[in-house]
C-alpha cells in the first residue's frame, strides 16, 4: 500500500510534517545549496568515479548489473556517484543537491514520476547517502535505504567500494521486487470479489 | 546520455540474437539446396563430357571442412545462448503504479530527500 513518509531534512535531520519549501530548523533550501556546490560535476551514466576508487573492471561490472536493474524496473534508474573532492557540506546535503540537478535519469522524470535512485559515496570522508525520488519514496522506506546501505557497509570498510555497490544494489533489487509483487497480490486480490460477484 | 522516456523495447543483445537465430536458420536450407544443385549439376556434366577421371577430395580436407562447420555453428549458437540469457528475457519486468500526489519539498523538483546516510571510516560498522 503506498504510504506517507515522515519528511526529513537531508542536513540537520529535523522531520517535518508538511511538504516545507525549507528547513523549519536549519533553512535549507536546494537554491542554498546551489550556492554551496557550484556546478554540477561532470557524470557518466550509471557509475561516476571521480576519486579513482573503481577499476575500470569494476566500473563495467557495476554498469552492467545497473543496466540489468533498469531492465528489471524500466521506470528506475540507479546511479553510483563516487567522489573525493567534497570540501563543503554533508554527503546527505551533497546527494539530495546531485539527485535534483544532475539528469542521472529520463530528462521527465521529476515529481511524482521520479523513481530513480542514487548512491553517493564521499572516499575521502568514507561516508555514503543512498537517496530515492518522488515516485519511489511512496513504496520504499527510508529503513529499506538503510538496510541496503548497511550491506554495503562492510565492503567499503574494506575499500572494495565495488562490493559494497553490488550489496546495496542487490538488496535494493530484491526489496523492490517485493514490493511491487506485494502490490500486485493486494490487487489481485481487492479485484477478486468483483470478478466473482460479475460471474452468474 | 540517454534521455529517452522508456528504453527501446528490443535491447541491443536481444537484436543481435534475433539476428543470429534467424541467419542459422535461413542459411541451413539454402546450404542444403546449394549442395544438392552441385550434385546434380555434376552429374549433368559428367554424363555429357568424356567420362574423367574425377579427383577425390582428400579425406582431411573434409574433416576440417565439417570440423569448422561445425566450430561455427557452435560458437553461432553459443553466442546467441549468450545473447539470449543476457538480455533476461524470460525474467519479467517489475513497474510501480503512478503516484499522483506528491509533497514537494526544499525546492527538489526530482527528490525530496528521502535518504539514508552511513558513516563506514570507524573501526567498526556499527554507525548506522
Amino acid at each position: 500500500m503506498p504510504r506517507r513518509l515522515g519528511m526529513k531534512c537531508p542536513s540537520c535531520q529535523t522531520i517535518f510534517s508538511a511538504p516545507a519549501p525549507q528547513c523549519l530548523k536549519c533553512k535549507l533550501t536546494l537554491h542554498r545549496l546551489d550556492i554551496q556546490f557550484g556546478a554540477v560535476p561532470r557524470y557518466s551514466r550509471f557509475v561516476t568515479d571521480c576519486s579513482g576508487r573503481l577499476s575500470r573492471r569494476d566500473i563495467a561490472e557495476l554498469r552492467r548489473l545497473l543496466r540489468l536493474f533498469n531492465r528489471k524496473f524500466p521506470q528506475s534508474r540507479f546511479s553510483v556517484f563516487v567522489t573525493n573532492q567534497l570540501s563543503t557540506g554533508t554527503i546527505g546535503e551533497y546527494a539530495f543537491w546531485l539527485m535534483n540537478r544532475a539528469r542521472f535519469g529520463f530528462a521527465q522524470a521529476v515529481g511524482g514520476d521520479n523513481y530513480d535512485l542514487l548512491l553517493a559515496i564521499d572516499a575521502e570522508r568514507s561516508a555514503a547517502a543512498l537517496i530515492a525520488g518522488y515516485g519511489l519514496e511512496t513504496y520504499i522506506t527510508e529503513r529499506d535505504l538503510e538496510r541496503a546501505l548497511a550491506q554495503a557497509a562492510s565492503g567499503f570498510h574494506e575499500g572494495d567500494f565495488a562490493r559494497g555497490i553490488r550489496a546495496c544494489v542487490e538488496v535494493m533489487i530484491s526489496r523492490m521486487r517485493e514490493v511491487v509483487k506485494k502490490l500486485e497480490e493486494t490487487k489481485t486480490a481487492e479485484e477478486m470479489p468483483a470478478t466473482t460477484s460479475d460471474s452468474p | 546520455m540517454n534521455f529517452q522516456r522508456f528504453p527501446s523495447p528490443r535491447p541491443r543483445p536481444v537484436r543481435i540474437a534475433l539476428f543470429l537465430s534467424i541467419l542459422i536458420l535461413a542459411a541451413t536450407p539454402v546450404l542444403f539446396t546449394q549442395a544438392q544443385e552441385a550434385n546434380h549439376d555434376t552429374r549433368s556434366v559428367m554424363a555429357q563430357s568424356e567420362p574423367v577421371q574425377a579427383k577425390p577430395i582428400p579425406l582431411g580436407w573434409k574433416i576440417v571442412v565439417v570440423a569448422m562447420v561445425a566450430m561455427g555453428t557452435g560458437f553461432a549458437l553459443a553466442f546467441s545462448l549468450r545473447a539470449w540469457r543476457s538480455a533476461n528475457l524470460f525474467d519479467r519486468q517489475y513497474r510501480f503504479p503512478a503516484v499522483t500526489v506528491v509533497a514537494f519539498r526544499l525546492g527538489g523538483t526530482k527528490s525530496g530527500g528521502c535518504m539514508s546516510t552511513i558513516e563506514f571510516g570507524g573501526p567498526s560498522n556499527e554507525n548506522f
